[in-house]
């Protein structure tokens, strides 16, 4: 499927690379626990600002 | 000359895009939460493999449900798209339950539970405003300090840095801070069983 070309090694299984806030975020808060990547995820989305076109 | 490029659009204005008739705009926003919705899939099921298929699974169905003009944006594209990786998991150890090959009880479900989470958007906007209200009161129940760190980042969409030097710490301190804040707000959500859907 076309929409998933974009899927590649680089997306996947180093749960350690990323750019600097993910490597930050990854190393020190998160540290492989699941609920918390859910929960910052949940946060960050919920508490967003509305975007204004 | 202002240029609104595809990687500064939002959420909201790909899906309109792709709905409008441009294909690359899907390929950009399943791009753009691929990594973290791939790392969530695997710090469950810590298998790189299963977590390749059920990550492929997740955005296969994520497709279909927009395709099929089910899918209402409120702003929240990347929880909606985590609920339907959880709800593959869970789907998954399921299916392994008769094999006793898979514990799911040991990959800790704690906050979000064995159950399948709802995959309706439609809901969200209607339960998210009394979610926003209860979890501001939590988040007023934390530590001064892991309460700062907590509004900067959420509210105010600050990086680790701009709060390290905001708050006058060094970023360790700060991320040691964010940390223990999310992993107190777990536990007070588990006390009040606020349920995050």
């Amino acid at each position: 499927m076309g929409y998933l070309d974009n899927y590649n090694d680089e997306n996947k299984v180093n749960c350690l690379s990323g750019d600097d806030e993910d490597k930050l975020l990854y190393d020190s808060v998160i540290c492989g626990d699941h609920e918390l990547l859910y929960l910052d995820t949940y946060l960050r989305e919920l508490f967003a600002p509305v975007a204004v076109n | 000359m202002i240029c609104n490029t595809q990687s500064q659009q939002s959420d909201r204005q790909l899906l309109e895009a792709y709905r409008a008739g441009n294909p690359d705009a899907i390929s950009q926003l399943i791009a753009r939460h691929s990594k973290r919705v791939y790392d969530y899939i695997y710090m469950m099921v810590k298998d790189a493999e299963l977590a390749d298929d059920l990550h492929q699974e997740t955005f296969v169905k994520v497709v279909k449900v927009i395709d099929q003009g089910r899918y209402t944006d409120s702003g929240r594209f990347l929880s909606w798209v985590m609920r339907i990786a959880h709800n593959q998991v869970i789907d998954h150890f399921r299916s392994q339950k008769h094999d006793n090959t898979i514990n799911e009880s040991s990959a800790g479900f704690d906050i979000i539970g064995t159950q399948r989470l709802s995959e309706g958007s439609v809901e969200d906007a209607m339960v998210s405003d009394q979610i926003a209200a209860d979890l501001r009161k939590l988040i007023e129940q934390l530590p001064d300090e892991q309460r700062e760190v907590v509004k900067m980042r959420y509210y105010a969409n600050m990086s680790f840095k701009e709060i390290a030097e905001s708050t006058d710490v060094g970023i360790n301190t700060a991320l040691g801070r964010m940390r223990y804040a999310l992993i107190n707000l777990r536990k007070m959500i588990k006390e009040y069983d606020l349920a995050l859907r």
